[in-house]
């Protein structure tokens, strides 16, 4: 982990003008779990600031689940493998159900990766999941495509 | 393991090469509201537009970025 990560993180945000509140960083749990001591810093530093942070691919890393209580996590991003299982004979759906089971007790939201259909669209709204991102919606474009998007305000 | 090697060498000189040159480019993906079905937001990512080899996911150069260091001066 980079020493001066929260300095770089101000400077940022006061070139950019940008409103701490407005910016969420993604961590996974290997990077918290192999350094403990620093992240505890980092994490605390971020949320005095208003950052907002969730953890990356959950569910394929570490299996303990202490470290949700200790750090100032908004959400859970859930891995792509179990959301693209979703369809098949439910094996991913029990696993996305669990996460959302747990966040929803952790009182943070979830974030569902890897959406490619309609049928896991339909699924991830009946477990009330906040969130969702992949290439059903959208494949990652460039700026200004990114802001066509915002222009033409599709809902799906 | 001789071949792997000398592909991770060459990565990691590439990626030196790839600095200096900026072929790095952020893109943007879409993160949906599920209850209003609109874009609430985008996560920002790292693309390299590799001269030759054209455009490279993060999954083949993020990792060796992260074990040499390298990772520092992209996300510069």
């Amino acid at each position: 982990m980079q020493p001066d990560l929260l300095v770089q993180i101000d400077h940022i945000l006061q070139q950019t003008r940008l409103e701490a509140r407005t910016l969420t960083l993604e961590i996974t749990e290997s990077v918290i779990m192999d350094n403990i001591a620093s992240t505890t810093t980092l994490l605390s530093g971020l949320k005095a600031r208003h950052v907002r942070l969730h953890i990356d691919d959950f569910g394929m890393g570490y299996s303990s689940l202490s470290y949700l209580h200790r750090f100032p996590i908004d959400a859970l991003k859930i891995d792509r493998s179990f959301v693209s299982r979703i369809g098949h004979r439910g094996e991913g759906l029990a696993v996305v159900r669990a996460i959302r089971t747990l966040a929803e007790n952790l009182e943070i939201g979830v974030t569902a990766e890897g959406v490619e259909t309609a049928e896991q669209l339909v699924q991830l709204r009946a477990l009330q999941c906040e969130y969702g991102q992949g290439y059903f919606f959208s494949k990652p474009v460039e700026g200004e495509a990114a802001e066509g998007l915002i222009r033409a305000a599709q809902r799906w | 393991m001789h071949a792997r090697a000398m592909a991770r060498l060459q990565l990691e000189t590439d990626l030196r090469r790839a600095i200096e040159r900026h072929e790095f480019r952020l893109h943007y993906q879409p993160i949906v509201s599920l209850a209003t079905g609109l874009i609430a937001g985008f996560e920002a990512l790292v693309r390299w537009q590799h001269p030759e080899r054209g455009l490279i996911p993060p999954t083949a150069f993020i990792p060796v970025a992260e074990e040499t260091g390298l990772i520092v001066p992209i996300g510069r």
